[in-house]
């Protein structure tokens, strides 16, 4: 049967010279990378399912997540798959991104494929973080306020008009459902494009690659994945109240760095600016023969954003603790 | 067939049985659960005799018509289920034309089974279904 | 004296609640005691006695007497005083034997609302209170008060299985995996049958209210059962990945075992 699909369409033939000069037989690290791509095709497959029954309305969005979670049959698996997959696809893009850097993979001439990286995660940022206000609880009433205030002049934009409404949840939900995994989709297919084409011509002499590495690290997110869904399956709090300010609340632990830098004022903004402009100038900076420097620059950076993130893990512990004191 | 080649079809049945486990519940998940039971006490405005009014339980229509008396019937056609109105003494449904008497006996068009008709009682001016 | 009330009561308008009763409670401290901390304090000594007619500026003589005719002691039948308010169980109270039709006061306090619930020290009109005052009349181990006391016996039972229904449910809200909303409707079913039930009991058939309390009790308990089930039920899920898991671990092993095969290929 795989020959007649093979005649017709010459599937096998490409997928394996594809998958020939992605991966690489010598090292585990591209595989991080496939199991990213993985990832993101689960997190495409677990959303289309959840899309299914959430609405799309300010009063109705936190009743159909309940649904989901509660009603719905294996709708709290689907659920449990698709947020814990969010945390390793995000971690497994880091741990991906932190590896290319070090092995200078970002330098001459492959500066295409580091940026269209830089985008895919740009990308992913931006689905979690419109992903996380759906539900409507106090997290995410709380993520849609500040997207909103961060905005500036374009508030509006963002909310669907002057207040929170059917029109916000409706912005969000295509944002997250529609427009960034668009832009992710295409960067992931420029990315591997690109991939492709320099590890043909970059690595001489090494053995053409296997994808066994790959399909382990795959086949060990997956399992890694269903124990924590079932394991830790995820629920939901009670529906937010625009109204209270709740101390406490705090974003996708990717977003803590900011989260505590914006306490800061100008922090928060340097940050905002300043890391992505850092990411995307990174190919053209670094291109001396010493590479110590930016390395430990790097490394700074990763450790600076690290303890940031901690302080802002932080915070509403003390603040409470201090609070109950009193 | 030799070791090599049992290894590889062990393979690929494991990596089937795991895809296999993986997608199974998802048909189930498709099913929609029960949705919350609908209306079974409302008010009703009084009807002229020889009209009728639908009636939105929630989880399904109702068609309320005053014959000599009120009737209340389940308002899905037993053909295909599009909503039957009331024109002189018939329920008619419009999608295949079929057509069902005062007391729900189907009389013309696809429709073999009669409509469902509800009992109910009147009480403090409302009507509660039984 | 009474040309002081006179001005006073005369600018009833401009005063509030409290200063309206500070007129009668001059004289009627006692009554004004009992309605401080009652039910009804709020409401006043006016809300019930009122001072229309006064305030209408019709005030002739002892104004005193204004008051005492527009509430009067003379001719009426004082539950319609509570049944202002509280029509439902006055209705309810009318089909029943504690209901006395008549136009003398004195008579109508002997039997309706005020026998049991007293009028202006109303503190607690919980069931397992008034139940106590049945026995002022009603002897032990008579019918009358056996078959209410098993009514209100019934009705108890219904409200603890839904407060631990409510309980439950408050808990298990947002809990992934354990369906609740049947549950849910049933309690806010039973929920409001119990108030319908608070109200009729006021009709005193009692045989009707202990069948449909004991109906109800069964009822929620019925959609209430399931719930220990369906957590037992999410806590085996784990029965569901071991399929999984084990297909996937055989797999990763022989695509391990095919890769150092590859190897040992390649380099031999």
């Amino acid at each position: 049967m795989s020959d007649w699909l093979e005649s017709r369409t010459g599937l096998r033939a490409a997928l394996g010279s594809l998958l020939g000069r992605v991966h690489s037989a010598r090292s585990w690290a591209p595989a991080l990378g496939h199991v990213a791509g993985f990832l993101f095709l689960l997190q495409c497959a677990t959303g289309v399912l959840l899309a299914l029954y959430y609405r799309p309305a300010f009063d109705g969005a936190h009743a159909s997540v309940e649904r989901i979670v509660s009603e719905v049959r294996f709708g709290w698996l689907v659920r449990s798959i698709h947020v814990w997959g969010t945390h390793l696809l995000l971690a497994t893009t880091l741990a991906h991104l932190a590896a290319r850097f070090v092995t200078g993979s970002h330098r001459a001439p492959r500066e295409l494929v580091w940026l269209s990286g830089v985008a895919l995660l740009a990308a992913l940022l931006g689905s979690a973080f419109t992903g996380q206000v759906l539900p409507l609880d106090q997290e995410g009433l709380q993520g849609a306020l500040i997207a909103a205030s961060e905005a500036g002049p374009a508030a509006e934009i963002v909310k669907g008009g002057p207040r929170l409404s059917d029109a916000t949840v409706s912005r969000f939900f295509t944002a997250h459902v529609v427009i960034f995994p668009a832009i992710a989709a295409l960067a992931i297919a420029l990315h591997v494009a690109l991939v492709a084409k320099h590890r043909l011509a970059g690595e001489e002499g090494a053995p053409p690659g296997s994808p066994h590495r790959a399909t382990l690290a795959t086949l060990g997110a997956a399992m890694a994945l269903a124990i924590l869904a079932f394991a830790l399956p995820a629920g939901i709090g009670p529906k937010g109240d625009p109204s209270l300010s709740v101390g406490g609340v705090k974003p996708l632990w990717i977003f803590l760095p900011l989260y505590q830098a914006m306490k800061g004022g100008w922090t928060g903004t340097f940050l905002l600016i300043g890391l992505p402009a850092a990411l995307v100038a990174l190919p053209f900076v670094d291109r001396g023969r010493n590479r110590l420097p930016i390395l430990l620059l790097g490394f700074a950076l990763m450790a600076g954003l690290l303890v940031l993130g901690l302080l802002g893990a932080m915070d509403g512990t003390a603040a409470a603790a201090a609070a109950s004191g009193r | 067939m030799d070791r090599r080649r049992f290894l590889d079809a062990m393979m690929w049945t494991s990596v089937a049985g795991a895809a296999f486990s993986a997608i199974a519940p998802v048909p189930f998940f498709l099913v929609p659960p029960p949705g919350p039971p609908g209306l079974r006490r409302f008010r009703l405005d009084p009807l002229a005799a020889g009209a009728a009014r639908k009636i939105d339980a929630g989880d399904r229509l109702l068609i309320a018509v005053n014959d000599g008396g009120l009737r209340i019937f389940d308002a899905a056609c037993t053909h295909q289920d599009c909503p039957v109105d009331w024109n002189a003494g018939r329920f008619v449904c419009h999608c295949h034309g079929a057509e069902f008497d005062r007391d729900g006996r189907p009389v013309k068009g696809p429709a073999k089974l009669p409509l469902a008709r509800l009992s109910f009682r009147e009480e403090g001016g409302e009507i509660v279904l039984e | 004296m009474e040309l002081l009330l006179l001005l006073l009561l005369q600018d009833v308008d401009g005063f509030g609640r409290a200063d309206r009763d500070a007129a009668c409670l001059d004289c009627h401290q006692e009554s004004g005691e009992e309605l401080r901390g009652s039910v009804h304090e709020a409401t006043g000594c006016v809300g019930c006695h009122g001072v229309d007619e006064v305030r209408r500026g019709q005030v002739r003589g002892n104004p005193h007497r204004r008051i005492a005719e527009f509430r009067s002691w003379k001719g009426r039948n004082l539950t319609d005083d509570c049944g202002s308010c509280h029509a439902g169980p006055l209705e309810a109270l009318k089909g029943s034997e504690h209901y006395v039709d008549t136009r003398s006061p004195a008579e109508s306090m002997k039997r309706g609302c005020i026998e049991c619930h007293g009028y202006h020290g109303v503190r607690d009109s919980a069931r397992s209170s008034i139940a106590k005052e049945c026995r002022r009349c009603h002897e032990p181990g008579s019918r009358d008060l056996d078959w209410g006391e098993a009514a209100f016996g019934r009705m108890d039972d219904l409200e603890r299985t839904l407060l631990r229904c409510e309980e439950k449910l408050a808990e298990l809200r947002g809990r992934p995996g354990i369906a609740t909303a049947d549950v849910r409707a049933a309690a806010g079913a039973a929920r409001r049958s119990l108030a319908e039930m608070a109200t009729a009991q006021h009709g005193l058939d009692f045989i009707r209210l202990e069948a449909a309390a004991r109906q109800g009790n069964e009822t929620l308990a019925a959609a209430y059962n399931p719930l220990a089930a369906r957590e037992r039920e999410f806590a085996r899920r784990w029965l569901l990945l071991a399929p999984f898991l084990l297909f996937a671990g055989a797999a990763a092993a022989l695509v391990g075992a095919r890769a150092a095969r590859d190897r040992k290929d390649s380099g031999a």
